[in-house]
């Protein structure tokens, strides 16, 4: 019996502990991908955008296990950090940011800024910086490239 | 019954162990936060990644001001491959907006590193490289340039505090129309620098060197010949100058320091081959 009260509280303290030790990450890209496993050519789970919260299960080199949406996969370290970009909700909330700090995290050289600058006209063609942004070469294709070529997979 | 409780303790360590975070990036990039305009004005502001992005942006679309795409989809498209091959293994495969790569209708030999992860390369910078290896190395000479935040490390300190004062300290997530004109001049001025730094002075010596040992890394990582940098860089040596070679000063220092380094791989006869061919038929 005695034996059987000690599992449990052991068990009870494992849960506990990596509930406690899962942290809240967030996207720092405009989009990335919850991949499957821990590498870039796996398949995409799901897409996240930036500022979204994802919790870490576990890190495998430079990728991290998270949970998102209640789907679980991988991301790359690059792509989240610890504290929220964005810092929003309402102001003074997020974990005593002051009000001058949530101001200024809307702030810098952001979408505001370029539409100011594009208001401006001449001199800058966006146009053709959105066109070579749409370009996206699957992944599939870049995997099939690199085995043809005889290049490494990440 | 011993054994159990030490693989339960085991696991909990590991589990525990496994959770960390530390490797996550912290605050650096909203490091610019604090809890008054006039304390962070004071500060060194960092750039976030996001706002690199739109420093990059712009760069790009002063640069596209003066120069046309290609209209050659195949060409573009194959130029993406290589660059995203060689990017992913770079110490930054994965920034703000992605790597994305555009080719320049033009036979000047040159190639820009807009900050954030959009390069630029010109039809005469891809003619003048003779394989598919030498191109890459091109492309992962630029993409050193975007790790190393070269182009935003032209920026003008001064700028920043300016643009500290501008952006002002009420809790307003938008601009007033007077900050945001100030903005706007300071983002100008900022674009101005790394403009004038890519398209007319180029970086400086040690950055250039410094991007060439990082781009020997990552072509080596990712398959290529490291000595394809060494190649393309005696092949624009001996051009007649213009376009890259104005920016690029110094490159038989750069020559000499990579031969010292560069190691030629043996690479399978099929997968040359298949190199060969491709780069060929996106050159057609």
């Amino acid at each position: 019996m005695n034996a059987r009260i000690f599992i449990i509280a052991i068990c009870s303290t494992i849960l506990l502990a990596s509930a406690a030790s899962a942290a809240t990450v967030y996207v720092v890209t405009k989009e990335d991908s919850v991949r499957e496993d821990c590498r870039f050519f796996s398949p995409v789970k799901l897409k996240v955008r930036y500022g979204e919260a994802l919790e870490t299960v576990s890190q495998e080199g430079d990728w991290f296990r998270v949970s998102a949406r209640g789907i679980a996969g991988c991301v790359h370290r690059m792509a989240i950090q610890t504290r929220n970009p964005q810092i929003s909700g309402a102001l003074g909330a997020s974990r005593g940011a002051s009000r001058d700090e949530v101001a200024l995290a809307g702030k810098g050289f952001n979408p505001e800024t370029e539409a100011a600058l594009r208001g401006k006209g001449g001199g800058y063609h966006y146009a053709a910086v959105d066109w070579i942004e749409r370009i996206e070469v699957p992944t599939a294709r870049v995997q099939r490239f690199a085995v043809d070529g005889g290049l490494r997979q990440p | 019954m011993k054994t159990f409780c030490g693989a339960v303790i085991l696991l909990a360590a590991s589990l525990l162990l496994s959770c960390r975070t530390a490797d996550i990036r912290g605050a650096d990039t909203v490091g610019f936060l604090t809890s008054s305009v006039t304390s962070a004005a004071q500060a060194s502001r960092p750039i976030s990644d996001s706002e690199e992005y739109y420093v990059g942006r712009a760069v790009c679309a002063r640069i596209l001001a003066q120069y046309k795409l290609i209209n050659n989809w195949r060409l573009t498209e194959y130029v993406n491959t290589v660059g995203m091959a060689v990017a992913l293994f770079s110490d930054k495969p994965i920034t703000y907006g992605g790597y994305h790569f555009g080719v320049l209708d033009t036979m000047e030999p040159n190639a820009f590193a807009c900050p954030g992860g959009m390069i630029l390369i010109s039809k005469g910078m891809v003619m003048a490289s003779r394989t598919e290896d030498e191109l890459a190395a091109v492309l992962a000479h630029e993409i050193a340039h975007i790790v190393n935040r070269d182009g935003v490390a032209s920026i003008q300190q001064s700028r920043w505090s300016s643009a500290l004062a501008a952006m002002g300290s009420r809790a307003a997530h938008t601009y007033g129309s007077a900050n945001l004109s100030q903005i706007v001049s300071l983002f100008e001025g900022s674009i101005d620098d790394v403009f004038k730094t890519l398209v007319v002075n180029g970086y400086s010596r040690s950055a250039e060197m410094s991007a060439d040992e990082a781009a020997a890394g990552y072509l080596a990582k990712a398959g290529y010949n490291q000595q394809a940098l060494l190649t393309v860089l005696e092949t624009l040596n001996k051009s007649q100058g213009g376009g890259i070679m104005k920016t690029h000063p110094g490159t038989s220092d750069r020559i000499d320091a990579l031969a010292k380094k560069g190691h030629l791989i043996q690479i399978h006869p099929a997968a040359q081959k298949a190199r060969d061919a491709r780069f060929r038929a996106a050159l057609q």
